[in-house]
C-alpha cells in the first residue's frame, strides 16, 4: 500500500467520523428542542402535540434512549410549570415501551439523590412532585409512592428531632398532593387517612417559637398571617374536602385515560432518606404574607381565598418567575404579566402581593431590596393602565397598617417608598398627610412621613421636595442638609476659636505636618468649653477640646462634598490619628462628626464608613457609641441602623472572604499531598520539587489561618459587645418600667427587640458558631423572658 | 454577569482583549446622562443601595471645572457594580434616565469632558434643548450654560 493512499484513507476516515458526529449532534439538538418546546403556545392542541412527539421519540428510542430520557428529566425539573406535560409524555412512552418507563425512573431517582446531596432542597421537592405526578400517567404504582411518603413522614417520629429537617419532609409531601392526591385517595383511601393523621399530629405538636419573629405584622387583623406549613395544610385539607377539584393545574393526561388503561406500572426505585448531617442547611420556616382579600379587588376575577389551593399555586408560580428572572428586571416584569392563567385571577393584585411578600420577607429578603423596587417601577411603566392603581392601593393599605408592622419591615417600607417616589417625581397624595401636622411627635404615621421625607431629600435636591410637598406639610420636612461648624469666626471668641483659627491659618499657609502636629497637640485635652454645645456639660464623655477642634477643622475643610471630605481625611490622617488613640477618643470623634453633620445624616454615614475603613474608628467603639446616652434621640432613626449594618457588613465580609480563600488553598494543599503520597508509593523520581511546592503551599495555608484567627476573634467580639449592649439597654427599660409600674411592652421597647432580632436574622450564618457562647454567657435563664424569646426565635430558624 | 454593553472607551491604550478582560473584573462604572446639578451625595445615595461605594468621581468641564453630566462610581466589590448595572441602569436620578457602563477604572484626567467646549462631546451634538444639561446645545452657544436646577413642571 503506498504511503499516499494510506494517508488518504486516514483523512477520509476522519472526515466521516466528523460527519457522523455532526449528524448525531443534529439529531440530539433536534430532540432537545422538540422536548423543550412541547407545552408552549401552539396552533395545534397540546394533546395532539404530545401524541406526535411520543411517536417521533418512539422511532428514535432504540438509538437515543439514554439521551432522550435525560432530556425529559432535565426539562421536567427546569420547567416545573410543565411537569404534567412531561409526566404525560413519559406515560405515553411507557405505554409504547415498558422498559423505558423503568429506565426513566432509575435515572430520575439517581438525579434526585445528587440534587439532595448538593443541598438543593427546593429543586428536590419539584422532582419529587414530578415523580408523584407519574401515578396519574400510570408509570408509577400508587402504593410505592405511598411507601415513599410513609418513609418521609417516618422522619417526624425520629428521636431528637431537628424540626427544620422533619418540616422539609412534610412540606415535600404536602407539595405533591395537589398533583397526586386524587389518584392516591381513589386507590389507597385508608393509607391516605393514615397519612393525613400523621401529618395532623405532627403539625399540632410542632414548636412554633419562630412564628412571632417572622410576622410582618403583629396583628392578624384584617388578614391572618399564618405559618407556612399550617397554611399549606389548611389549603390541602380544603382541596381534599372539595374532592381534589382545582382549576389551576393543567392535566393533559386526562385525555389519554384510555391509552393509559393498559399501561404497566413500576414501583419507585429505592430511595434512601437523607441522613442527619450537621452541616446541611435546611430551608428556614416562614410566615405567609397576605395583604389582599376578595374585597380589595373591585372588578374582574375574584381573589382566591386564603385557604384555597389556587392561591398557593399562583403564588408559587409567581415566586418562581421572580427568582428565575431576578437578574433582568425588564424580562421579569414581562414574564410576570404573561402569566398563563391570568383570566382566572386578579393577576395585578397577586403580583403586587407576592412582590411585597418578598420585599418584607423575614429573616431576610431573598434578593436585594432595590431589585424589588426596580421591578415595581418597570411594572408600572409597562402596565400603565393597571399596575400603578393597584400599587397605590397597596401603598395606602401598608401605610394604614404601620402601627403593627415589624420595625425591620417598616424601614424597608420607608426605603422602598422614598425610592419609588424618586422614580415618579415624588408624586403622592401628600394632601392626605396634612392632618399629621396636628398629631403628637410620637405618632407612628407622623414619624413615618418624616423619615420618608428625609430619605427623599437624599435622592433629590431640597427645593424640589419643597415644591412638590404642599406648604402646610413643610413643618415635617427636615431642615436643609448643611454642616454646623462650631468655630466660625463670627461666633467666637473662645479658647477653642483661637486654636481652630491657628490650625486653619497654618493649614492655609501650607505649614509642614510636623508643625501642624505640634500645634494640635498643644490644644488642651480638657473638655471643650463652648457654651452652645450640644454636649451636656456634666457628662464625663464630652469630647476633649483637642479632638473637637482638630476634627471640626478637618471636616470644615472638606465640607463642600464627599470627595473634598475624603481628600481632607487622607491629607490630614496623621493629625487625626494623633488625637484619636483609644476607644473613648474614637467615640468622641464620632460625637464630633454627629454634631458637625447633625443636619445631614447621610454624611454621618459616609464619613463613619470611611473612618472605619481607615481604622481610625473601630466597630466596637461605634457600637458603644450607638448605645450611649448621647445617642438616645437618634437611636431609633433609620440612618443609625443603616450605619450599624454597614459596620457589621464590613466586619463580616472580610472574614468571609479570607475563609473562602483558606478553603481553596486547603483543597489545593490536600491535592498536592495526595499526589506526593501516590508518587512515593510508585517510587517515582520527581519527589523533591513537590516537597518544596507542598512546603510553600503549607506556609500559604498557615498564613491565611494566622490572618483569619484574629479576624474571627474580632468579629466575635463585635457581636458579643453588640448583644451585651442590647441586653443592658433592654434590662434598664424593664427595671424602669417596674419601678414606675408601667407596661413593659411600649412601642420603644418593641422597636429595640425588633432591632435585636434583625441583627440575629441578618447575620444568622455568622452568629451561628457563637450560639453556645451566647447561650451560656449572655442569654441565660436569668435574662428577662422578653429578651430570651428573641434569642430562642433565632435559634428556632435552624433547629 | 450583566452583559457588557456596546460602549467602549475610545482612548483605551491596550489591546481589545485586555480591555474586555479588565471590564469583566472591574469594580468601576461610568455613569452617563446626569443632570449638571446632580450632586455627589445624590449619587452616593442611589448607588449605595447595592453595596458600599468606594469612590465617586464627578465628570468636570475641562475649562470651568463644574460638573458636566457624567461620573465614575467605584465599588469595593465587582459583584456590587454588577448589581448596579442590573437595577440602577436605566432608572431615574433627578428625573433623568441615567445609564451605566462598565469601565476599566479611573485614570487621572478622565474626569474631564472631552468636547471642544470643555464638556461632553454629546452635548455638542445633541439637537434638543435640555434644561438639566445647560440648556441649549454647546455647539450653538459656548457661553450661556445655566446649570441651575429647572423649575418643577406643574404636576399632571
Amino acid at each position: 500500500m503506498s504511503r499516499k493512499r494510506y494517508e488518504d484513507r486516514d483523512r477520509d476516515d476522519g472526515r466521516n467520523r466528523k460527519r457522523r458526529k455532526v449528524d448525531l449532534n443534529d439529531v440530539e439538538d433536534k430532540l432537545e428542542s422538540l422536548i423543550n418546546r412541547v407545552g408552549e403556545k401552539s396552533s395545534a392542541s397540546l394533546e395532539n402535540n404530545l401524541q406526535q412527539l411520543a411517536n417521533v421519540l418512539e422511532a428514535d428510542l432504540p438509538n437515543y434512549k439514554e439521551r432522550i430520557l435525560k432530556i425529559i428529566c432535565t426539562c421536567a425539573t427546569n420547567s416545573p410549570d410543565k411537569i404534567s406535560v412531561y409526566s404525560t409524555l413519559v406515560g405515553l412512552l411507557n405505554v409504547k415501551d415498558y422498559k423505558c418507563g423503568e429506565d426513566f425512573l432509575d435515572l430520575m431517582v439517581d438525579d434526585l439523590k445528587n440534587v439532595l446531596k448538593s443541598g438543593s432542597f427546593e429543586r428536590a421537592q419539584l422532582m419529587i412532585r414530578f415523580l408523584a405526578d407519574l401515578v396519574n400517567t400510570k408509570v408509577v404504582v400508587p402504593s410505592s409512592l405511598m411507601n415513599l411518603f410513609d418513609n418521609f413522614l417516618a422522619v417526624t417520629m425520629e428521636d431528637n428531632l431537628i424540626q427544620v429537617r422533619s418540616d422539609w419532609f412534610v412540606h415535600t409531601v404536602l407539595l405533591s398532593l395537589p398533583w397526586a392526591g386524587k389518584e392516591l385517595w381513589t386507590t389507597r383511601a385508608s393509607d391516605c387517612e393514615r397519612l393525613f393523621n400523621t401529618i395532623e399530629i405532627y403539625l399540632n405538636n410542632r414548636q412554633k417559637t419562630h412564628v412571632d419573629g417572622l410576622r410582618v405584622w403583629s396583628s392578624d387583623h384584617p388578614h391572618l398571617q399564618e405559618e407556612y406549613l399550617d397554611c399549606l395544610w389548611a389549603q390541602i385539607q380544603k382541596l381534599k374536602n372539595d374532592n381534589w377539584v382545582e382549576h389551576h393545574i393543567r392535566r393533559p393526561y386526562l385525555s389519554f385515560a384510555e391509552t393509559f388503561a393498559d399501561a404497566l406500572q413500576h414501583p419507585l426505585p429505592n430511595f434512601p432518606i437523607l441522613s442527619r448531617e450537621e452541616n446541611v442547611e435546611y430551608p428556614p420556616p416562614h410566615v405567609v404574607f397576605r395583604m389582599f382579600d376578595y374585597t380589595d379587588v373591585p372588578e374582574g376575577p375574584t381573589m382566591p381565598g386564603a385557604h384555597s389551593v389556587e392561591r398557593y399555586l399562583v403564588e408559587e408560580s409567581l415566586n418562581r418567575i421572580i427568582n428565575t428572572h431576578y437578574k433582568d428586571r425588564k424580562e421579569c416584569a414581562s414574564q410576570l404579566m404573561k402569566f398563563p392563567e391570568r383570566e382566572k385571577i386578579p393577576l395585578e393584585y397577586c403580583i403586587i402581593e407576592v412582590i411585597f411578600g418578598n420585599l418584607f420577607k423575614l429573616p431576610v429578603s431573598p434578593q436585594l431590596e432595590l431589585f424589588y423596587g426596580s421591578l415595581l417601577v418597570d411594572l408600572c411603566k409597562s402596565q400603565q393602565a393597571t399596575i400603578p392603581g393597584v400599587l397605590a392601593q397597596a401603598t395606602e393599605l401598608l401605610y394604614e397598617r404601620i402601627n403593627t408592622m415589624n420595625t425591620t419591615c417598616l424601614h424597608r417600607f420607608i426605603t422602598w417608598l422614598s425610592y419609588h417616589f424618586s422614580q415618579f417625581q415624588y408624586k403622592w397624595t401628600w394632601d392626605d398627610r396634612i392632618a399629621l401636622t396636628e398629631e403628637s411627635p410620637d405618632s407612628p404615621h407622623r414619624k413615618f412621613v418624616i423619615e420618608v421625607l428625609e430619605k427623599c431629600l437624599r435622592s433629590s435636591y431640597y427645593e424640589f421636595i419643597l415644591e412638590v410637598v404642599p406648604e402646610s406639610l413643610h413643618v415635617l420636612v427636615p431642615p436643609k442638609p448643611y454642616f454646623s461648624y462650631r468655630y466660625e469666626e463670627k461666633s467666637g471668641p473662645s479658647p477653642g476659636h483661637e486654636h481652630a483659627k491657628g490650625l486653619v491659618d497654618s493649614i492655609k499657609a501650607r505649614k509642614p505636618m510636623d508643625e501642624l502636629l505640634t500645634l494640635v497637640n498643644n490644644i488642651p485635652n480638657s473638655p471643650s468649653d463652648e457654651e452652645d454645645m450640644d454636649y451636656s456639660q456634666d457628662d464625663p464623655r464630652i469630647p476633649s477640646l483637642k479632638i473637637d477642634v482638630c476634627f471640626q477643622v478637618l471636616l470644615r475643610a472638606g465640607a463642600k462634598s464627599v470627595s473634598h471630605t475624603f481628600k481632607a481625611l487622607d491629607k490630614f490622617e496623621k493629625l487625626l490619628r494623633s488625637v484619636v488613640t483609644n476607644e473613648e477618643e474614637e467615640r468622641h470623634c464620632l460625637e464630633v462628626l454627629r454634631s458637625f453633620w447633625k443636619l445631614h445624616p447621610q454624611m454621618i454615614h459616609i464619613v463613619t464608613d470611611r473612618l472605619i475603613r481607615m481604622q481610625i474608628v473601630h466597630s466596637g467603639s461605634f457600637i458603644n457609641w450607638l448605645f450611649s446616652k448621647e445617642m438616645a434621640n437618634d437611636f431609633h432613626r433609620s440612618y443609625m441602623w443603616e450605619i450599624l449594618h454597614s459596620v457589621l457588613r464590613k466586619a463580616t465580609k472580610q472574614t468571609k472572604k479570607i475563609k473562602a480563600d483558606l478553603e481553596k488553598e486547603r483543597i489545593k494543599l490536600e491535592r498536592l499531598e495526595d499526589k506526593h503520597k501516590k508518587q512515593n508509593e510508585e517510587k517515582s523520581e520527581s519527589g523533591v520539587t513537590d516537597i518544596e511546592e507542598i512546603e510553600i503551599k503549607r506556609q500559604e495555608v498557615q498564613g491565611h489561618t494566622d490572618q483569619l484567627e484574629p479576624m474571627q476573634d474580632e468579629q466575635k467580639q463585635v457581636f458579643i459587645v453588640l448583644f451585651q449592649r442590647f441586653v443592658m439597654m433592654l434590662n434598664q427599660h424593664i427595671a424602669r418600667c417596674e419601678e414606675q409600674q408601667q407596661e413593659i411592652n411600649s412601642p420603644t421597647f418593641i422597636a429595640i427587640l425588633d432591632r435585636l432580632r434583625e441583627v440575629f436574622y441578618t447575620y444568622h450564618r455568622e452568629i451561628k458558631p457563637y450560639i453556645s457562647t451566647l447561650d451560656t454567657h449572655l442569654f441565660t435563664s436569668d435574662v428577662d423572658h422578653h429578651i430570651l424569646n428573641i434569642f430562642n426565635q433565632y435559634r428556632a430558624l435552624s433547629t | 454577569m450583566a452583559g457588557l454593553s456596546a460602549y467602549r472607551d475610545q482612548q483605551w491604550q491596550g489591546t481589545r482583549g485586555e480591555l474586555e478582560l479588565t471590564l469583566e473584573t472591574s469594580c468601576t462604572l461610568y455613569v452617563g446622562n446626569l443632570a449638571f446639578y446632580t450632586t455627589e451625595e445624590q449619587i452616593y445615595e442611589l448607588f449605595s443601595k447595592v453595596g458600599e461605594v468606594k469612590l465617586v468621581i464627578m465628570g468636570l468641564d475641562r475649562h470651568k471645572k463644574t460638573p458636566c453630566g457624567f461620573c465614575f462610581v467605584e465599588y469595593y466589590e465587582h459583584e456590587d457594580a454588577e448589581n448596579a448595572t442590573r437595577y440602577i441602569n436605566g432608572t431615574r436620578l433627578d428625573d433623568r434616565i441615567i445609564r451605566t457602563d462598565w469601565d476599566t477604572g479611573f485614570i487621572e484626567g478622565r474626569q474631564f469632558g472631552r468636547g471642544k467646549s470643555g464638556g461632553q462631546i454629546r452635548d455638542e451634538y445633541r439637537t434638543s434643548y435640555d434644561p438639566g444639561r445647560g440648556g441649549k446645545p454647546k455647539r450653538e452657544s459656548l457661553e450661556s450654560s445655566d446649570s441651575g436646577p429647572p423649575v418643577v413642571q406643574s404636576s399632571a
